[in-house]
């Protein structure tokens, strides 16, 4: 038995035989030619769900890098202020001593005292210390100088407490967040001149100044304030390791985060990317077939009883 | 039986073999004619009744010759049914393919341009806020891109709006139904109807006792093929050669006969076209026949316009970029104006006194007044004119310690951040940029399963079609043996001619 074929099943055959060969062919090409083997949901929807759920975790580990770069640097500027404030108060404390000794005369104390204003001034200035045009000590009113001196003499908080509602904060991780920024009150404080109130550092090197500017100078009292600026060097230490702890955080993190990133984006590139070596062995394969296809379609085109009658 | 007996015979022999090269020549000029079939000639032999003398003189008496006996149109009537069914299943999947690869162009996710990629910038430019709350410029930033958020959803919304619109029509927009795709193939269902009536007609009248005008036959099954792309349908042989089509078990065509068509009326939201079967007066013969019609071009088009939420459709993929859109907004205007559990309070910033006030602008709101979705959603345009009344502090207003010129704070811009990973309910538990992922997932994989089925669906029809064509169709070296073998005959005819007509010459000759 045979099946009969004729000339128009024939070539819809050879159509079809070609016409497959040259879509694959030209679909491998697309791939090497793109490196991409998904370029529609359709091609594989599960792949594609994968890729769009990575893309959203790698953006996310890009938004957290960002934040702790950006807060890094702030952390930075406040570690050197903290640092450079720490040897003020140690100046300071020195200037204290000898001002305790009682054996300088007036003007030597007057010479201490005019030192340690200047000091004053400077604690002050880094306490309006600006990072990226924001105030870092001003809790989360950035926009304004958090310390301000009165016509009185004095010096006040402008700034918000760093508690609650108005830390600044920064996400480091899903779900975890960081406190970055220490409230300039709580370090170092304010002072009234009129009524003596206020508190942290800055009442202490008022009243030890202030002390030294009495007639005549009254060193005791100076020598008294030595055990407030003991207590405030230890705070501006203690302040100094814990955002350094942080700073140590975000090393960690960002370590973490950069592994995790890597194995994502290695997992995405296997999901949507082409192995370039097996597409081209592929796209050469491919071609050989098509190849063979046509030229057996042009011989039984050709073949015809024609040529023999 | 005489000498001129054998010349009528070999006359006879020339004519049927002049007619076999005929149709041979009719076959091969249509080789390439779709739908053609080979006709081919069947000999037959003609023989003399009455009283030709006795024995073997009567019986020679008796032959006549050869004449043509009937011609054979190649035909297959099973694997030409299976060949419509096939089509039709086909041309549904093609149609469907067609619909759900401009579906996948609307809302793919892979090119870097669809929703998630705006919402990942949105988030981006959250984290780059949050650094700052105060810097108007970051602000600026991330509201346009919350703007090219809410930009993405409207035109999603809108093109799959579109999309379903023309296919069959928005019962809200007069006129669209008319132009929808719905429309023009009942309307061409329809004309396909009338030409297989009047060709089973022309059928009718150019028939003579059982032989039929074989190429109107070719014809008539052509067009019924082309039919059988649109819709399911049911094809039944008549006796005199006319077919009659059902339609859901309906006549639609009895012989030469147009007894039925389809017309199309607005139905409701769900499915704004709703196609009858009405007599040719246009009584209603069948009402609401979609579900009937499940394959073919015109049954892609009303599943595709339907809200079959197992099969790709715009409606389905709009509603749930509307759950989207409606839950977005929610919670973005929750968050910009609310006040939650502990009393805390979104706070804005007066831009005159660089004071943090009670937040009381909302983050998105609606072009027409109706509840958000994703074709009205819009950025409030207060915000864009005033970036600090975006709310990203957050605080006890009448809390001890209160200070409203915190302007820094960012425990606002926080929670929108945060967003990004929360579940929402209405979205099925999953966060913002999960929705979009599952809404791709679900397009992606029924596209698959469309393109899939059309491939498997290609590779049988093809088979089916080379079958038939191969039952069917002209075969060029079987024409050219037949071309020779009536040539050989009509030379032979001719020779038996020529020797009788010497004979007769002999025989006028004896008698001189």
């Amino acid at each position: 038995m045979y099946i009969r074929t004729t000339s128009m099943s024939m070539a819809n055959s050879i159509m079809d035989y070609v016409s497959t060969g040259t879509s694959r062919y030209h679909e491998l090409m697309q791939q090497v030619s793109t490196g991409k083997k998904l370029n529609s949901a359709a091609d594989n929807a599960t792949d594609a769900m994968g890729v769009l759920n990575l893309n959203k975790e790698l953006s996310q580990m890009d938004g957290y890098l960002k934040s702790m770069s950006s807060a890094q640097n702030e952390l930075n500027v406040l570690d050197s202020t903290l640092s450079t404030l720490d040897k003020n108060l140690m100046r300071f404390n020195d200037l204290t001593l000898q001002a305790s000794n009682q054996t300088y005369d007036e003007t030597s104390l007057k010479n201490i005292k005019t030192e340690m204003d200047s000091i004053l001034e400077n604690i002050i200035s880094l306490g309006n210390t600006k990072f990226n045009g924001n105030y870092i000590f001003a809790g989360a009113n950035t926009g304004t100088a958090p310390f301000e001196k009165t016509a009185t003499g004095g010096v006040t908080y402008n700034g918000t407490p760093a508690t609650g509602d108005f830390e600044r904060k920064i996400q480091i991780s899903e779900g975890v967040s960081t406190k970055i920024n220490v409230a300039g009150d709580s370090l170092f404080g304010s002072y009234d001149a009129v009524t003596g109130a206020g508190s942290g550092i800055l009442k202490t090197i008022f009243e030890i100044s202030n002390a030294l500017g009495e007639a005549p100078p009254n060193t005791d009292k100076a020598r008294d304030g030595l055990t407030g600026l003991d207590a405030a060097s230890k705070n501006t230490n203690f302040i100094r390791a814990e955002f350094g702890g942080v700073s140590q955080q975000f090393v960690m993190t960002k370590n973490t985060i950069d592994n995790n990133k890597l194995n994502l984006t290695a997992f995405k590139s296997s999901l949507e990317d082409v192995d370039i070596t097996s597409a081209i062995s592929d796209l050469t394969m491919q071609e050989y077939v098509l190849q063979a296809t046509m030229a057996v379609a042009s011989k039984s085109i050709s073949t015809s009883l024609l040529n023999y009658l | 039986m005489s000498l001129s007996s054998s010349m009528n015979i070999a006359q006879q022999a020339l004519l049927a073999n002049q007619a076999a090269l005929s149709t041979v020549s009719n076959n091969i000029s249509n080789i390439n004619t779709f739908g053609y079939s080979k006709q081919r000639v069947d000999f037959a032999t003609v023989t003399n009744y009455g009283q030709y003398g006795s024995g073997a003189y009567g019986q020679i008496g008796a032959n006549a010759g050869a004449e043509i006996g009937s011609l054979t149109r190649y035909t297959n009537a099973y694997l030409l049914g299976s060949y419509r069914d096939q089509a039709t299943d086909m041309s549904y999947l093609n149609e469907f393919a067609q619909i759900a690869k401009t579906i996948d162009g609307m809302t793919n996710e892979l090119k870097g341009t669809g929703l998630q990629k705006a919402m990942e910038k949105f988030y981006d430019a959250a984290t780059a806020m949050n650094l700052d709350p105060k810097d108007s410029v970051a602000r600026q930033n991330f509201l346009q891109q919350a703007q090219t958020v809410v930009t993405k959803f409207n035109e999603q919304a809108k093109g799959l709006d579109n999309l379903r619109t023309s296919l069959v029509g928005d019962v809200n927009k007069p006129g669209s139904l008319e132009d929808s795709s719905v429309s023009s193939t009942v309307k061409d269902v329809n004309k396909k109807l009338e030409q297989i009536a009047k060709i089973n007609d022309d059928i009718v009248k150019l028939s003579s006792a059982g032989s039929q005008p074989l190429n109107l036959l070719d014809q008539r099954d052509q067009l019924l093929n082309e039919l059988s792309g649109y819709l399911p349908i049911t094809v039944k042989d008549n006796p005199n050669g006319t077919n009659s089509v059902q339609i859901n078990g309906v006549d639609v065509i009895r012989g030469n006969e147009l007894v039925g068509k389809l017309e199309v009326k607005a139905g409701d939201n769900d499915n704004p076209a709703t196609i009858n079967m009405v007599d040719i007066k246009g009584n209603l013969v069948g009402e609401n026949i979609n579900k009937f019609i499940d394959s073919g071009s015109l049954g892609a088009i009303l599943d595709a316009g339907g809200t079959d939420p197992t099969k790709l459709n715009p409606k389905n993929a709009l509603d749930k970029l509307n759950t989207l859109a409606t839950e977005f907004a929610k919670v973005f205007n929750d968050l910009q104006t609310g006040t939650d559990a502990s009393g805390k309070t979104a706070l804005s910033i007066n831009k005159d006194t660089m004071e943090l006030e009670k937040s009381t602008e909302v983050f998105f709101k609606s072009k027409d007044g109706t509840p958000i979705n994703a074709m009205n959603l819009q950025l409030n345009d207060a915000l864009v004119k005033d970036p600090f009344k975006l709310a990203l502090a957050r605080a006890d207003m009448t809390a001890p310690g209160y200070d409203p010129k915190a302007i820094g704070g960012n425990q606002n811009a926080l929670a929108m951040i945060d967003t990004r990973t929360s579940s929402y309910a209405g979205l099925g538990n999953t966060t913002f940029e999960g929705f979009v992922g599952k809404m791709t997932g679900d397009i992606g994989t029924k596209i698959e399963s469309i393109n899939t089925a059309g491939k498997t669906q290609a590779l049988t029809l093809t088979q089916t079609k080379n079958q038939l064509a191969s039952s069917t169709g002209v075969n060029m070296d079987e024409e050219i043996m037949d071309l020779t073998k009536y040539q050989r005959a009509y030379e032979a005819s001719a020779r038996v001619y020529s020797v009788c007509t010497q004979l007769m010459d002999i025989l006028v000759n004896l008698g001189k």
